[in-house]
C-alpha cells in the first residue's frame, strides 16, 4: 500500500443522477409516447423531483420501452434516489413515508438494474450498472455485495485502474472500517 | 344514506337547540384530578393516538394541542389575567387513554378532557379528538371567564412534523360552518374562521363547558358533525370501554402491585397505538411523533412484547409488515447500515409465531429465516477466505443511530446469532428437521467465532464494535435476548456493571454522563434476573418505572432532570421494556428450559395470578404465593423442565419434596416435564454477617 488516494466515489451516498441525457433511451422504432415519457422524466429527475419522475417512467416502460437496459436503469436510479428526496413542507421533510417505503424502493431498485444488466450487451452500460449498484448496497450496509459488485467492475474492464482502485480501497475499508474516512482510504498505485 | 342524512340533520338541530343546556352540563372529567398522578418528567405530555392512524395530537406541556402540522391554541383567562400552563397532563389511572388537564387563574380553574377516537375503522387514516373544557369560579364573587379556540400553523419549526403536511400555499384553517367543505375542527360554541370564542359570567362555585372536535387530518364539516353527533361523555365512555376490552384479552397480570400493574396497562397501550398500516399489512412505528417510521430493531421489540404481553394475532400481524423488509438475497433492512436488522427480524418472527396457539403455517417465514441464514453464511465464507481479522463476523455497518460509529458491530453479531437460533426454531416448527439441523451446526461454529473474537478485541467485557470503538448499544443486548453469551459468563457481569457505575441507576446512560437512556440498559435487568441478581434487576424496573410520564410513557433519552428536550414521549421501544421485564420476572421461556418467578418481588408473593400467558409450550397459567414459612406455585403443565425460583432473600427450610430437584443456584428448583404445582418449605436467609 502506498499512495492514499482520495477516492470520493466511496463516500458518495446521496441521490444519483439518471441518465446525463434524455435522447434515446430506446432502440429505434420505439415508440414515440415512451420517448416522450422518458423526456419528461429526465426533466424531473433533472431537477431532483425522483419521485414525481416515476409514473413517468412506468409509462415509458408500459408504452413499449420496457426491453430498453436505459429505461430500467434510469427507473431504478430514480427508485434509489427518491429515498433521499426531500419535501419542504415548509419545513423539510422526506418524500416518502417511512423506511417501509424507502427499502421498497431501494429493493426494487436493485431488482431493475438486475434487469437493466441482462438486457443489455453494451460493455460500459454494465460497468455503469454495476457502478450504481455497488453504491445503493453500500449506502445500505451490504458491504460484501458492494465489493462483489465492485470486483466485478473490476474483471469487466481489466484495464481501468479506477475500477481496480475502487474495489481496492472497499477491501482495505473492510478490513479496517473505522480507520479511514471514506474519502482517503489508501489503495496501492 | 338517506337516513344518515336525516340523523345528522337531527343532531345538528339538536345540537343548536341545545347549546345553551351542553354548556351548563358537568363535563364528565371534572371530577378527575389530574395533578394527583406523578409524572416522571420535567414536561408533562400526553399523546392522543389510536392504533392505525397516521398522525396524533400531543397535548403540550402547555396545554395546547399540536398534530404535527397544526397547533389548537387554548387560551383560558379571566378579567385578573391568563390561566398558567397545567402540571401535569394525565391519563385516567396513568394508562387508560382519556387524557386530562387543569389549568388555573386567580379565581378560575379551567378543566381539560380529550380522547382521541378513530375515524372509521382501524385502517391507514385519520383520528379526531374530542375535547371537553370546563371552568369554575372559586372565588366568592362573579367572575368572567373567556376562552379563545385558535387553529394556528406554527410558526417556527415544531418538534415534529407529518409527512403528509400541506405544502405551502397552505390552505386557511377554519372551523366547520354549516357548509360541506372542509374544515379544521368542529365547535358547540360559535366560531369565526379560525377562532372559538367563549364568554362565560361565573357566579361562585358555578361551573359551565363547551366542547370541540379535532380531526388530525382536514375532513369535511359533515363528517365533522357526525363525529361531534356522540357527544363528548359517550366518546369517553366508549373509550374507556374499548380499551378495557382491548386489553383485556391480552395476558392478565394480577400482582397485588397496581403501580406494575397500570405500568404494564400503560405500555400495552403505548404498543397497541404505535401501528400504522400500510393496505392490509400492519407496521410498528417508534413513537406517534417524532418516531414515525419503521426500524427493525424498535419493531422487533414491539413485536416480541405484544406476543409475551398476550396480543399475539397484533404481533403477529406486524410480523407480516416486516417480513417486507426482506431483500432478495436474504438481509433483512429497514434502514441504511443497520445490520442488525436481520437478525431482528428473525428473532421477532419466533417471538410472535412460536408461542401462544399453534398456527396453521409458519412455512412462509421459515423460508425468510432460512434465506437469511444462507445471505450470512455466505458472507462468512467470504470473510473466512479474506483472512481479515474479524472476516467472520458481519462485515461493518454504519447506522447513523446510537452507535455512532462506522465499524463491525458485536451487537450485529449477537443479534445474528439470535437470528439463527430462531430459524432453527422455526424451520423445526415446520417440520424442516435436516434444515434446522444444518442452521444449529452453523450456529454452533459461528458461536465459538463470536468467542474467539471476543477474546481477540482484547477487551474485558463486552465491547461495542470489534474494532473496540464505538458507543454501548446492541452490545447491551448480548445476554439477554441475544443470549450470545451466557448469563454467568464474566463479561457480561464486568459489563454490566462498567455501564451501571457509570450510570449509577437502573438505567444507562447514553453519551454524557447527565444522560439516561429509557431502554437501552432494561435487557440488563433480564440478565440479572437469569444471572441471580434479585437487587439489580429490582433497580431496573425500579427506575422504569419512575421515568414515566402521567400517561404512562417513557422517553428514550432525557436529562437526569427529566428533560427529554424534543425528544418525546411516549417511546414505543420503553414501553417494550417494560413489558419483557415483568414479564421476564414472571414468566420465562426464551431457553429450553421454563423460568417462573425469576425475578418476582416480595410483594407479588402475597398471591399473584398470571392468566392466558402466550410461552412457547403453549398458553400458560400461573398462580403463586409464600408465607414466611412456604412458598406455592400452580401453573400449567409444559413439556419440559420447569425452574422456579424462591421468594427474595429465602431459602429452602428443608430436603425437597419427591419430584423436584435442586437448580442451578440454591434458591432455584426444577419440576419435571408435566408437573403443575409444587410447594416447599421455606426459611428466610441470614444476611451475611449478621
Amino acid at each position: 500500500v502506498a499512495a492514499a488516494a482520495a477516492l470520493a466515489a466511496l463516500a458518495g451516498l446521496g441521490w444519483l443522477r439518471g441518465p446525463r441525457s434524455a435522447d434515446r433511451p430506446f432502440r429505434a422504432g420505439a415508440p414515440a409516447a415512451a420517448q416522450e415519457e422518458f423526456s419528461r422524466a429526465f426533466l424531473l429527475n433533472r431537477d431532483g423531483h425522483f419521485v414525481e419522475s416515476l409514473p413517468h417512467l412506468q409509462a415509458a416502460m408500459a408504452a413499449g420501452g420496457d426491453e430498453s437496459a436505459q429505461a430500467h436503469f434510469a427507473y431504478g436510479l430514480a427508485l434509489y434516489s427518491a429515498g433521499f428526496q426531500v419535501r419542504r413542507t415548509p419545513w423539510p421533510v422526506p418524500a416518502l413515508r417511512s423506511s417501509f417505503e424507502r427499502a421498497t424502493f431501494a429493493r426494487t431498485a436493485i431488482a431493475e438494474f438486475d434487469r437493466a444488466g441482462r438486457l443489455t450487451t453494451d460493455p460500459s452500460l454494465r460497468t455503469e450498472i454495476a457502478h450504481r449498484y455497488a453504491t445503493v448496497t453500500q449506502a445500505w450496509g451490504l458491504d460484501w455485495e458492494t465489493l462483489s459488485a465492485l470486483r466485478a467492475m473490476e474483471s469487466g474492464a481489466p484495464g481501468s485502474t479506477d475500477a481496480a482502485r475502487r474495489a481496492s480501497a472497499f477491501a482495505e475499508l473492510m478490513r479496517a472500517p473505522n480507520r479511514y474516512a471514506l474519502d482517503a482510504v489508501p489503495v496501492a498505485p | 344514506v338517506k337516513r344518515a342524512r336525516l340523523a345528522g340533520a337531527v343532531a345538528c338541530f339538536a345540537g343548536l337547540v341545545a347549546l345553551p343546556a351542553c354548556e351548563a352540563k358537568r363535563p364528565s372529567g371534572a371530577a378527575f384530578d389530574a395533578d394527583s398522578v406523578a409524572e416522571g418528567f420535567a414536561a408533562s405530555t400526553a399523546a392522543l393516538m389510536c392504533p392505525g392512524a397516521s398522525r396524533a395530537f400531543q397535548v403540550e406541556p402547555g396545554g395546547d394541542l399540536f398534530n404535527g402540522e397544526w397547533a389548537v391554541r387554548l387560551r383560558a383567562s379571566e378579567v385578573a389575567g391568563p390561566a398558567g400552563p397545567p402540571r401535569v397532563v394525565a391519563y385516567e389511572r396513568r394508562w387508560l387513554p382519556v387524557a386530562h388537564w387543569t389549568r388555573r387563574g386567580p379565581h378560575v380553574r379551567w378543566d381539560f378532557e380529550a380522547v382521541a377516537r378513530p375515524i372509521g375503522p382501524p385502517a391507514d387514516t385519520a383520528l379526531y379528538v374530542s375535547l371537553a373544557v370546563s371552568a369554575v369560579n372559586l372565588d366568592r364573587v362573579s367572575e368572567d371567564a373567556n376562552l379563545d379556540i385558535v387553529l394556528e400553523y406554527p410558526t417556527a419549526r415544531p418538534p415534529f412534523t407529518v409527512f403528509d403536511a400541506a405544502e405551502p400555499p397552505r390552505p386557511s384553517l377554519h372551523w366547520a360552518g354549516s357548509g360541506d367543505g372542509v374544515a379544521w375542527g368542529w365547535s358547540e360554541a360559535p366560531a369565526s374562521g379560525d377562532r372559538v370564542r367563549v364568554h362565560w359570567s361565573l357566579a361562585p362555585g358555578e361551573r359551565r363547558g363547551t366542547r370541540v372536535v379535532l380531526p388530525s387530518e382536514a375532513v369535511s364539516a359533515r363528517t365533522l358533525r357526525g363525529l361531534a353527533r356522540d357527544g363528548h361523555d359517550r366518546e369517553v365512555t366508549t373509550a374507556r370501554r374499548e380499551w378495557t376490552e382491548t386489553l383485556g384479552r391480552g395476558t392478565r397480570f394480577a400482582l397485588r402491585d397496581s403501580a406494575v400493574e397500570d405500568a404494564v396497562r400503560g405500555a400495552e397501550v403505548v404498543l397497541l397505538s404505535c401501528r400504522e398500516r400500510r393496505g392490509r399489512l400492519w407496521v410498528p412505528i417508534g413513537n406517534p411523533f417524532q418516531y414515525r417510521d419503521v426500524w427493525l430493531r424498535d419493531g422487533a421489540r414491539a413485536v416480541s412484547a405484544l406476543a409475551v404481553a398476550g396480543f399475539v394475532g397484533e404481533a403477529r400481524d406486524l410480523t407480516r409488515g416486516l417480513l417486507q423488509f426482506q431483500w432478495p438475497q436474504g438481509p433483512f433492512l429497514s434502514q441504511r447500515g443497520q445490520l442488525d436488522g436481520t437478525g431482528q427480524a428473525l428473532w421477532a418472527f419466533e417471538q410472535a409465531w412460536l408461542r401462544g396457539s399453534p398456527p396453521d403455517s409458519i412455512a412462509e417465514y421459515a423460508d425468510a429465516a432460512r434465506r437469511a441464514w444462507r445471505w450470512n453464511e455466505w458472507q462468512r465464507d467470504l470473510g473466512r477466505r479474506s483472512g481479515w481479522p474479524f472476516g467472520t463476523m458481519m462485515p461493518f455497518g454504519d447506522p447513523r443511530d446510537g452507535e455512532l460509529v462506522r465499524a463491525q458491530l458485536v451487537g450485529n453479531d449477537a443479534w445474528m446469532l439470535a437470528g439463527y437460533r430462531a430459524a432453527s426454531r422455526l424451520l423445526r416448527a415446520a417440520g424442516r428437521n435436516d434444515d434446522a439441523a444444518a442452521v444449529e451446526s452453523s450456529a454452533a461454529l459461528y458461536g465459538a467465532d463470536f468467542a474467539r473474537s471476543l477474546s481477540a478485541s482484547g477487551a474485558r467485557d463486552v465491547p461495542p464494535s470489534w474494532q473496540g470503538v464505538g458507543r454501548d448499544w446492541g452490545n447491551v443486548a448480548v445476554a439477554w435476548p441475544c443470549m450470545a453469551l451466557p448469563a454467568r459468563d464474566p463479561r457480561c457481569a464486568a459489563f454490566a456493571e462498567r455501564l451501571w457505575a457509570t450510570s449509577g441507576d437502573g438505567l444507562v446512560t447514553y453519551g454524557t454522563r447527565d444522560s439516561l437512556h429509557g431502554y437501552l440498559g432494561a435487557d440488563l435487568g433480564t440478565w440479572a434476573q437469569l444471572a441471580g441478581r434479585r437487587d439489580d434487576a429490582d433497580r431496573a424496573l425500579d427506575a422504569l418505572l419512575r421515568w414515566r410520564s402521567a400517561s404512562g410513557g417513557g422517553a428514550e433519552i432525557f436529562t437526569r432532570e427529566g428533560d427529554y428536550g424534543t425528544n418525546l414521549p411516549p417511546h414505543a421501544t420503553t414501553a417494550a421494556a417494560l413489558v419483557a421485564l415483568v414479564r421476564n420476572s414472571l414468566v420465562f421461556d426464551d431457553d429450553d428450559t421454563l423460568r417462573l418467578t425469576l425475578g418476582a418481588r416480595e410483594r407479588w408473593w402475597s398471591g399473584t395470578s398470571v392468566e392466558r400467558a402466550p410461552t412457547r409450550w403453549g398458553t400458560l397459567d400461573l398462580a403463586f404465593r409464600a408465607t414466611s414459612a412456604r412458598a406455592e406455585w400452580h401453573w400449567t403443565a409444559v413439556p419440559v423442565w420447569t425452574a422456579l425460583r424462591l421468594p427474595p432473600h429465602m431459602r429452602l427450610a428443608r430436603e425437597l419434596p419427591a419430584g423436584l430437584r435442586a437448580g442451578r443456584t440454591p434458591d432455584e428448583i426444577l419440576a419435571p416435564p408435566g408437573a403443575k404445582e409444587a410447594s416447599v418449605a421455606i426459611v428466610a436467609q441470614v444476611a451475611p454477617g449478621r
